[in-house]
Formats: structure tokens, C-alpha cells, sequence
């Protein structure tokens, strides 16, 4: 039998889930070790749509390691975890937040690497026009920025 | 609009993301700006890995660089890509090291003669060339004292002349080590000896008493004769 736990959002939203799958959170496994009863968990930090996200990512991989660790499952989950990245910036850097703030390590990892994939290949200005960020370095900490890693620019 | 993600993010989620990058790719995010150059540039922990890959493999990485390495890792990065391409050793390096001596194609019959024998050299501080004990070539003791120092070509390059051997070109090789060679030899850094462990006490070289200035007049006068006479 699968114990169930409800995930309230800080907005109140609430998602029902099976214990297994939330304990891909090491916080919420902590929680639930000193609080073993505990049915509910509040999370101050995760709003209602990232709550989804994550709770989707979670049950998924849940679900795929239970499969077993063919060479087969592990192209599916790739192929999903690819189309589940496929989201705004702004809600990507929600979920890095909530997957550090859960500590979910792997989701963790996976957005982290999304998010450097955005800055990869770009040149500084092109990082500065992506962000929209204002170029606050002095001439004087430019010059010495070309000294140290004149290199980069070859 | 999208944010400023070291601002969304906070210092720790940020290094997260930038731990993917290599090194190119945090070079150029260190000069986009302050907060940036911080993020980037400035944190030792982000940069330990690259340097680790870039050093792994390389014989000889100067001890300023090395110590550099544990105050600010991202430039200690630059001075290795730097250095590496410095083709001329300095006085102290070319005297700290043990010298593999190859001869090339020209005087095969040389090397074969000698067999696997491996023949080393030494450049001491005081401008003499010595050899192990056990010299395949010299010996006990060599034959005629053997003389370096370098010498400005009129090209503006500097070559290591060895008596008047045909004078050695230095160059970098891909492992960061330094290539000597003529037409006759090539010698390379043999790590696997060691250091150069200097010149035995009692060793005729030790008391060698010709100064810097006494050793160029005498070989650059032959030299020239060489040349024109």
C-alpha cells in the first residue's frame, strides 16, 4: 500500500501525492523523518505552478526507475526530461529554485545545465542583451579583465 | 523580459549553473559585469577543475603559476595558456632539469650504435654541460669540457650554444615541456630522471673557474671562424 501526502504551494494550492514519490525531496524526507505522521506539507518557498512542475518531474521518474535501468528507459527519460525543460526562462529559473529549495538533486542538476545552455556559446555582449544587463565595469576593470583573459578572445 | 539570473538565482543556484560551462564560456560571463566578474571569475571552486584538466599531463608548469593557482585559479589558467607558448627556458629552468639526448636521422648509425643506452644531460649554473657517471658516450669523465650559454642570433631569436655544436632552437612542445634541437640532436625534459641533482662534489666541472663573459669570447671567436674563416 502507498501512503499519500498532500503538497500545499504557497499559494495555496494543494497536490495529492504518493509518499514515495515525494521523498525524491531529501527536504521532504527529512521533514517526514522527524514528523513521521505528518499528511500534509506546507512549502513557503514553491508557488502553485512550479509545485506542478516539480511534482510532474518527481511522479515521472518515480514511475521510470520503478521500470527498471534498461538502456531503453534511460532514452525515454532523456527524451522527456528534453520536453520537459521546454519552458519559459522565467520558469526555468522557478524550478532551479524549488529543486534546490526541495533539494532535488537531479532536477537540480538538469536545470542548472539548461540554464548554462543559454549562456553557452554567447559572446559578453550577447549574455548582456539576453539578460538585460548594464555593463557597470570601468574601463580600468575592463583592461585589466583583457589581461587576464586575453586568451578567451583569440 | 527575461532576468538578470545571478539575480534571480542568488549567489549559490548561480554557481550551480555556472559549474556547467567551460572555461571559455566563464572567461567571457567574468567580463560582462561586476556582479559577473564576482560570480565568475572570482570563485576558486569554479575554476579548480578546469585548471586541474588543463595542467594534467603537462611536464613542467612554473612554480609562480603554481602558487598563483592558490590565490586566484582563473588567472593562474591564463599565465599556464601563457606561459606555454614561451618558447626560450630561462637560466634556472634549463639548469633544473634532466635532458633526454636523441640523435636524428642524420647520425642514426650513432644511436644504433650506442643501442638503448639512454644518454642524459645536464646544464649547470655555471655554464658547464655535465653527464651521468655512467655516460654511454663521455664516460667517466668527458672527453673535452662542454660549455652553454645563450647566444642572440642576428635574426633577433636566441639560441643555446653548446661549444660550437650547431646551436640548439628551443621550442615548446605539446605537453609543455622544451624541445632542443639541431640537426644532428633533439633533446627533451626526461621527468623520469628527475631534477638535475647537480654537479657532484669532486667533479672537474665543479671547479670550473671560466666566467660567462670568458666562455662566450672563446666560443663565439671560434664561431666566426667557422663561419668565415
Amino acid at each position: 500500500m502507498n501512503a499519500k501526502l498532500t503538497l500545499t504551494s504557497n499559494d495555496g494550492q494543494k497536490f495529492e501525492v504518493e509518499k514515495e514519490v515525494a521523498l525524491q525531496s531529501q527536504m521532504i524526507k527529512g521533514m517526514l523523518e522527524d514528523i513521521q505522521s505528518a499528511a500534509s506539507v506546507p512549502l513557503a518557498n514553491v508557488n502553485g505552478q512550479t509545485l506542478a512542475k516539480v511534482v510532474e518531474y518527481c511522479k515521472f521518474h518515480y514511475e521510470a526507475t520503478k521500470k527498471g535501468d534498461t538502456q531503453k528507459t534511460k532514452a525515454a527519460i532523456k527524451k522527456w526530461d528534453k520536453a520537459f525543460l521546454n519552458v519559459e526562462q522565467s520558469v526555468l529559473f522557478d524550478l532551479i529554485l524549488a529543486a534546490n529549495y526541495l533539494h532535488v538533486e537531479s532536477l537540480l542538476q538538469l536545470t542548472c545545465q539548461a540554464a548554462a545552455k543559454l549562456i553557452c556559446n554567447k559572446t559578453t555582449q550577447e549574455i548582456r542583451d539576453m539578460f538585460n544587463i548594464e555593463n557597470d565595469l570601468t574601463a580600468e576593470d575592463e583592461a585589466q579583465l583583457l589581461s587576464e583573459i586575453e586568451w578567451k578572445f583569440e | 523580459m527575461m532576468r538578470d539570473p545571478l539575480e534571480a538565482l542568488g549567489p549559490l543556484c548561480a554557481s550551480n549553473v555556472l559549474a556547467f560551462l567551460g572555461p571559455h564560456d566563464l572567461a567571457r560571463c567574468g567580463a560582462v559585469s561586476r556582479s559577473w566578474k564576482a560570480r565568475a571569475l572570482h570563485d576558486g571552486q569554479l575554476w579548480a577543475p578546469h585548471l586541474a584538466r588543463l595542467w594534467d599531463g603537462k611536464v613542467y608548469i612554473p612554480n609562480a603559476i603554481r602558487e598563483l593557482a592558490q590565490v586566484s585559479p582563473h588567472r593562474a589558467y591564463s599565465e599556464s595558456l601563457r606561459d606555454a607558448a614561451r618558447q626560450l627556458p630561462t637560466e634556472a629552468e634549463l639548469c633544473s632539469f634532466t635532458w633526454a639526448l636523441n640523435f636524428k636521422a642524420l647520425l642514426s648509425w650513432f644511436s644504433t650504435a650506442l643501442g638503448s643506452a639512454s644518454i642524459r644531460r645536464y646544464f649547470n649554473p655555471n655554464h658547464t654541460v655535465t653527464a651521468p657517471a655512467d655516460d654511454p658516450m663521455w664516460g667517466e669523465v668527458e672527453p673535452q669540457r662542454h660549455y652553454w650559454y645563450f647566444r642572440p642570433e642576428v635574426d633577433g631569436s636566441t639560441v643555446l650554444q653548446v661549444n660550437t655544436y650547431p646551436p640548439l632552437v628551443c621550442t615548446r612542445t605539446a605537453d609543455w615541456g622544451w624541445e632542443l634541437s639541431n640537426v644532428v640532436v633533439r633533446m627533451i625534459i626526461d621527468t623520469a630522471a628527475g631534477p638535475n641533482p647537480g654537479i657532484p662534489p669532486g667533479h672537474p666541472a665543479a671547479q670550473e673557474a671560466l666566467t660567462l663573459a670568458q666562455i662566450e669570447a672563446r666560443f663565439n671567436g671560434l664561431l666566426w671562424q667557422n663561419e668565415f674563416g
